[in-house]
């Protein structure tokens, strides 16, 4: 049900992903990210999917928990295939009443398709091998040049890691109201649009207010310990580079020249 | 209504790596008109298994047969048995949506398919059996007091009339007073012909109300027995890691040095008439 979001959620296991450091892994998204909007040729489609396929297989992740989170993106993904497919103009293909399908247009739609499943992918790996503690101390660290320019980073980066920290409690809260109101007799599976969305308010309305009651806790627990943003908070686990963040860079590095190349040369 | 619990299995997070379980060849039967408590350890199994027994949860393996018909059978009108089988969670207050008492009350009344009246007269009557007066109708439910928001979520449940009422520690957080009026409601409801099934962590309040107690440890039950026989045996209490309660401690002690001391007499009310028997004789 609920608990099928992967997005935002850690996989424990010991592998040479989990160990890396978190700016290599952010880093790698980013990289990965710009690549793929590089790409154009099905070829270059074939080797951002190997990379995909080879960090899962390096985190010892089960595929299957990772494509749970691609559920949640079945809507979207729909929305660009079908504008895609009859929105572009070009040779004809087969016509359907007053909507054509285009050579072009089917093109763009697989690829429009796979770089949006590639993507959730690539960055659901991320948070599925990066504890948010980790993952907020590589973007603060990440983006500590904009402190020069006056920029709050640290509280920024606290936000953040709060707002992460939430998102498994949050999605058991959703699960436990869920589970009340259908002990009420509340149906959340109704066909009709209306009355579904109409059964979502009392979910809704427990949910927000369960929200505010546990972030005024939060707040209250955390000025009773004296938490306060002076400027040079030290770190309890100091991030550091160690030999395998190289090897990965260079596996990126590599990744990403023969992207270009391919690009470029063909 | 009979319930029969037939070594039903659930293991937790099927994803990962390792099994958890959470419930473990479990089995028992419930009763018309039992009032059972389920007891032991946080992290026990308690919770998961009182969301089998409305069709929350669904086992791995195992049946769970209510009234001879299987809950698990195909076409099985799981939303029927929700309202026959009525669950009130863990601080059920925060399950509030409504503006007014009234609506919220209202909520598995409609749900039942009852007219907007009906559902709202059935709920004003409710409220009136917990000990909600007519001036609260109409405030906004996130006002009320601690043990006024608790009694008017265990209505929310109450309404749906369930012949069997589940509640997942339905003290947690009240004060004395609140929790007294809360358990007498409910033993009047028992005594009205209800089935009760209560997870608690209080004794006493075992001791006082349950005729019946499941001692649950690590997924596993391990003992369905009368609740005097359960707290009388040493053995299953240091193996449920529960401490015996003063009551029964007394009695003992009072069968050592008096002898021909009924040590299953364990009530308050029934240690008091013991003991002026004892000295009547």
């Amino acid at each position: 049900m609920i608990r099928d979001i992967t997005l935002g959620q850690y996989y424990n296991e010991d592998s040479v992903i989990h160990f890396l450091d978190p700016r290599t892994k952010i880093n790698a998204v980013l990289v990965y990210l710009i690549a793929i909007f590089l790409v154009d040729k099905y070829v270059s489609y074939g080797l951002a999917f190997l990379f995909l396929i080879f960090c899962i297989k390096l985190s010892k992740i089960p595929i299957v928990f990772i494509t749970r989170g691609l559920k949640s993106l079945i809507f979207l993904l729909l929305l660009s295939v079908v504008f895609n497919l009859f929105m572009t103009p070009g040779n004809v293909i087969f016509k359907f009443g007053i909507f054509s399908v285009t050579y072009e247009g089917l093109n763009l739609t697989i690829k429009m398709a796979l770089r949006l499943v590639v993507i959730v992918l690539f960055s659901s790996l991320l948070t599925l091998t990066t504890t948010p503690m980790e993952l907020t101390n590589g973007i603060e660290m990440n983006l500590k040049f904009l402190k020069r320019f006056k920029l709050p980073i640290s509280d920024i980066a606290l936000m953040m890691s709060i707002a992460l920290r939430f998102v498994p409690i949050l999605i058991e809260e959703v699960d436990k109201i869920m589970k009340a109101q259908m002990s009420r007799g509340a149906k959340f599976d109704d066909k009709n649009i209306i009355k579904r969305a109409k059964s979502y308010v009392p979910l809704l309305v427990p949910i927000f207010v369960s929200a505010f009651r546990r972030s005024n806790d939060l707040a209250l627990a955390m000025e009773a310990r004296c938490y306060n943003d002076s400027d040079n908070r030290t770190k309890l686990n100091p991030l550091h580079y160690k030999k395998n963040d190289l090897i990965a860079y260079i596996f990126l590095f590599m990744y990403f020249i023969i992207l270009v190349v391919l690009k470029v040369a063909f | 209504m009979h319930i029969e619990v037939k070594n039903i299995n659930y293991i937790y997070d099927k994803m990962s790596k390792e099994k958890k379980y959470a419930l473990r060849d479990v089995s028992f039967d419930i009763f018309d008109n039992d009032y059972i408590a389920i007891i032991g350890e946080t992290g026990s199994g308690k919770s998961t298994l009182v969301q089998h027994l409305n069709g929350l949860l669904k086992a791995d393996s195992g049946d769970i047969k209510v009234d001879g018909v299987s809950i698990y059978s195909k076409n099985y009108d799981l939303n029927s048995l929700r309202f026959k089988v009525g669950l009130v969670f863990q601080y059920p207050e925060y399950q509030f949506f409504s503006e007014t008492v009234i609506s919220d009350v209202s909520f598995g009344a409609l749900n039942m398919g009852y007219s907007e009246e009906e559902a709202k007269e059935m709920s004003k009557n409710i409220l009136r059996t917990v000990g909600i007066s007519d001036e609260y109708f109409d405030k906004f439910p996130f006002m009320l007091s601690g043990g006024e928001k608790r009694k008017v979520a265990i209505a929310g449940v109450l309404v749906m009339n369930p012949e069997v009422i589940i509640l997942d520690e339905p003290q947690a957080g009240l004060d004395p007073v609140s929790k007294s009026e809360l358990f007498k409601v409910l033993y009047d409801l028992h005594k009205k012909g209800k089935t009760i099934i209560m997870i608690t962590h209080n004794m006493e309040d075992v001791i006082e109300y349950a005729d019946k107690v499941i001692v649950m440890k690590n997924s596993k039950v391990l003992k369905v027995d009368k609740t005097a026989s359960v707290f009388n045996d040493d053995k299953l209490l240091s193996e449920a890691n529960i401490i015996k309660p003063e009551q029964v401690e007394l009695m003992n002690k009072l069968n050592e040095k008096f002898k021909n001391i009924d040590i299953k007499k364990i009530k308050q009310k029934e240690i008091v008439e013991e003991i002026v028997n004892k000295i009547k004789r």
